[in-house]
């Protein structure tokens, strides 16, 4: 949400508020089953607005949430059609892959080949998905690299933003692109192998060891 | 001083009229003497205030009468041990002085004696009902969470005041700052029920006697009695006995407030 | 009745004025302490009153003046009219509203005075007068009552639906302010609280919402959205062609600084022209998707037929967002069974998303130089 201070002010710091009071609004129905079924009489949402839908939600039979937050994360200088064009090519190349498998397959393996890119995508982050975070923490003159749960939609984010780095870093100066770099450890992740997951690992190594700085939480 | 001594000085007050008051003599008084006309004047006040017998011939013949709005017939004790009056609290809460009001003890609890109460409460209404019948604002007063609604509900039928809620103090002491403005107070306060729900006595009563407001207390016998002026000992607590009561005050209300139509 | 002894302290000046005035006539107002306050108090409601008219008077005629000076009727001229006419001639770059200047009936201006009611026997009207917050606890004992009521009566039923209680979806209570500004009394917290907690055991009670008129008094509806309001351009009307009874809705709508102008007709076959191209001239799925997001959700894909403008300076989402929403809001129009799934969609809504102004002292909205410790 982009948040916009009143006009008439003079000086302002950022305020914490949204353009849409949070009193009055609520979010909007992007999923197709919901909106098929109706509203139960007495829900809020009855009396009260909701928010324009945002333009990449639209609902869609092949909408996935997982593949638009990537999108997202993925983008850079607000480039979402490049961002887009390099996801959707790195899941054709994972389906390109998988299906090339698949033929080479025989009858009984066959039913284990995950075919759909998107299910793979899902698996993978999950997979890469860490149950902690690194915060610094800042005691005495020490900042402490202190371990603090984090939440599921913070996990996923974390996941991908590890993954999105490390394809970054395979895609410098050109030697690979961005797309493949992607399908590649999507597809491993979803394996549990490849960089990002021993990225996750490491990371929870250090979380481990760092366990007793965990009173300085809070 | 000697006996002769102590019976002229006997004599002497007795000759200036200072002799225990009695509606026959008031009435041959007013008989024998011209009903002055109008209130008193200054001079004959500050006479009363020493000798109070001065101001008897202004005393409205209203007051002379026994039993004017006929409340004797009114109040009988086996209504009121219908009403369950005479049932008091425990014997380890009864208050020192309302050990007067008992009948005695049963089973622990204390039981009031209705003869005495009866007498108070005829006591109580007439007055009650002689103040209507002057136009005189009546103040209903409880705090039982039970019942109180109903003293409302009793006070608003009958065109007076009734007060139920949490008394700001200084209602009646500071009233001017309160309201803004000087109102007319209330004539005489009538406490259903003398306790708080904390069971402390009710903070109005004290306010009334320093404002020298007449006060109608029904005490029950874990109350206290000081600072009320007419105490009638009771029942307080159970719906039924309050029913009772307010039926009986209602009835006062509306006889002394009839009374003043007809006079008006 | 026997009477003990007479009163024999000095104060009783008022039980003698009172008991007198039986016998001898005398109205009790023209004598007492609390008499003569009476008649000051009635002195000042008269000088207020009296105040109130010249201000009203006054107010009269600053109207006529002022609706010489901008040219208009005095008779028809509206609050809102004084108010225009009085920023326009007053300009202020004051940011506090209190310091502008108003021109607005005396009663609206100036402090109420509480008047006091009484009868002319100085009797206070009101049998919960003493108790200093009249208008509140009545209100409180009308709802101990109502209470009392559908509990004895509303306990019966079993099932929940049965069982019938109040509604609350959709209204809050009146807060401490407008409680106050409605009873015409100043409430404290305290007592607040206390008319809350009654009001709760009310609705908590099977059989509440027989007292629905009741309790709606003391409620409000959550903001505008009531349901029929929109945050936004409002749902256009709907044109029918007399000659082909063909029923068409155009809406206007705009985002960011793009504006859309969208005619839809039914009985279409689905065309889709925007600015005189169609759908494929949008390459991004994006665009595509938020083109034909309305059609999704109310499931009209191919029996529309839409032609969409729009103007200004938007940018390369700004126009199919703009054109989805006054494409949503002219099928609202024409279907109005969809309006439902539309605004639970986010499709009827204005999205007021703007780009944020950068500050001071940063080199944009939310980036910082980077920071150097020493």
């Amino acid at each position: 949400m982009i948040i916009r201070p009143c006009a008439r002010l003079i000086s302002t710091s950022a305020p914490s508020s949204s353009r849409y009071d949070a009193k009055v609004f609520r979010e909007p129905i992007s999923d197709r089953e919901q909106l098929r079924k109706p509203l139960s009489a007495d829900d809020e949402r009855n009396f009260l607005f909701i928010k324009a839908l945002k333009s990449d939600e639209t609902p869609t039979f092949y909408r996935n949430h997982v593949v638009d937050k990537l999108v997202r994360v993925c983008m850079t200088d607000g480039r979402k059609e490049m961002s887009r064009k390099n996801v959707l090519a790195a899941l054709e190349i994972i389906k390109r892959k998988q299906y090339q498998a698949w033929n080479k397959a025989s009858d009984d393996e066959k039913p284990k080949i995950e075919l759909s890119a998107f299910k793979i995508a899902e698996v993978g982050i999950d997979n890469c998905k860490p149950l902690m975070k690194l915060q610094g923490v800042t005691r005495g003159g020490t900042t402490y690299q202190v371990p603090f749960p984090i939440e599921d939609s913070e996990a996923e984010f974390r996941a991908m933003k590890m993954m999105r780095d490390i394809c970054r870093q395979k895609a410098k100066h050109g030697e690979t692109f961005f797309k493949d770099a992607l399908a590649a450890e999507l597809m491993l992740a979803s394996q549990n192998e490849g960089a990002t997951i021993q990225a996750k690992q490491e990371l929870h190594k250090t979380c481990e060891a760092n366990r007793a700085y965990a009173h300085y939480r809070g | 001083m000697n006996s002769a001594a102590l019976r002229s000085l006997i004599r002497r007050v007795g000759a200036s009229g200072a002799r225990p008051f009695s509606a026959k003599t008031a009435a041959a008084d007013a008989s024998a003497t011209t009903r002055p006309r109008g209130a008193p004047s200054a001079d004959t006040l500050q006479k009363g205030s020493v000798q109070p017998t001065v101001l008897r011939p202004y005393v409205a013949p209203e007051l002379e009468t026994e039993d004017l709005f006929g409340l004797h017939s009114l109040v009988n004790v086996d209504e009121m041990f219908e009403a369950r009056l005479h049932y008091g609290h425990k014997i380890g809460t009864l208050h020192e002085n309302m050990k007067w009001a008992l009948y005695g003890e049963r089973l622990g609890v204390c039981i009031f004696d209705l003869e005495i109460t009866r007498k108070h409460l005829i006591r109580a209404l007439d007055f009650v009902a002689h103040v209507v019948s002057r136009g005189g604002i009546i103040l209903f007063i409880s705090t039982h969470r039970d019942t109180m609604l109903d003293v409302e509900k009793m006070a608003e039928e009958v065109g007076q005041y009734a007060h139920v809620r949490f008394w700001q103090e200084g209602t009646l002491t500071n009233m001017k700052q309160l309201l803004g403005a000087s109102v007319r107070m209330p004539d005489t306060m009538v406490f259903l029920s003398s306790l708080t729900s904390m069971s402390e006595r009710h903070p109005a009563i004290i306010e009334a006697a320093k404002m020298t407001i007449p006060t109608v207390g029904i005490v029950d016998s874990n109350s206290d009695p000081s600072y009320l002026t007419y105490l009638v000992p009771s029942n307080d607590d159970s719906p039924q006995a309050v029913a009772y009561l307010l039926r009986l005050f209602k009835e006062a209300c509306q006889r002394g407030a009839a009374y003043r139509a007809k006079q008006l | 009745m026997l009477i003990r002894g007479v009163v024999s302290t000095a104060s009783s000046v008022r039980t003698f004025s009172s008991l007198s005035s039986l016998s001898t006539g005398d109205s009790p107002s023209s004598s007492g302490r609390a008499a003569r306050a009476l008649e000051m108090y009635m002195r000042g409601v008269k000088e207020h009153d009296k105040m109130m008219g010249r201000e009203g008077a006054n107010f009269e005629r600053g109207k006529r003046h002022l609706a010489n000076m901008m040219g208009m009727e005095a008779s028809t001229m509206t609050q809102n009219d004084i108010d225009t006419a009085i920023r326009y001639l007053f300009p202020s770059g004051l940011s506090d509203k209190k310091a502008l200047p108003i021109l607005a009936p005396p009663d609206q201006v100036l402090p109420r005075l509480h008047k006091l009611a009484f009868d002319e026997e100085g009797k206070p009207m009101g049998a919960r007068f003493y108790t200093l917050k009249p208008a509140f606890y009545q209100l409180l004992s009308e709802v101990a009552i109502r209470s009392e009521k559908v509990d004895r009566y509303g306990g019966e039923k079993k099932t929940i639906k049965e069982k019938n209680h109040f509604q609350t979806g959709g209204s809050v209570w009146l807060n401490e302010e407008k409680m106050a500004k409605k009873l015409g009394e100043k409430i404290s917290t305290h007592m607040y609280t206390q008319l809350m907690m009654a009001m709760e055991h009310l609705i908590s009670l099977p059989g509440s919402a027989t007292q629905n008129d009741f309790i709606m008094q003391w409620r409000e509806p959550i903001a505008a959205g009531s349901g029929n309001k929109l945050f936004g351009p409002p749902i256009p009307p709907v044109e029918i062609d007399a000659t082909t009874n063909r029923r068409t809705a155009t809406a206007k709508a705009d985002v960011k600084a793009t504006y859309a102008e969208v005619k839809v007709s039914d009985a279409g076959k689905g065309e889709f022209i925007v600015d005189g191209m169609s759908l494929d001239t949008f390459q991004s799925l994006q665009a595509r998707e938020t083109l034909l997001c309305p059609l999704i959700v109310s499931d009209l894909l191919g029996r529309l037929s839409i032609t969409a403008t729009t103007k200004g300076m938007g940018g390369e989402t700004a126009v199919p967002r703009a054109v989805r929403h006054a494409l949503s809001l002219s099928i609202a129009a024409l279907y109005p069974e969809k309006k439902e799934v539309l605004t639970l969609s986010g499709l009827l809504t204005r999205d007021p998303r703007k780009r944020e102004r950068s500050k001071v002292n940063q080199p944009g909205a939310r980036a910082k130089w980077i920071w150097k410790r020493r």
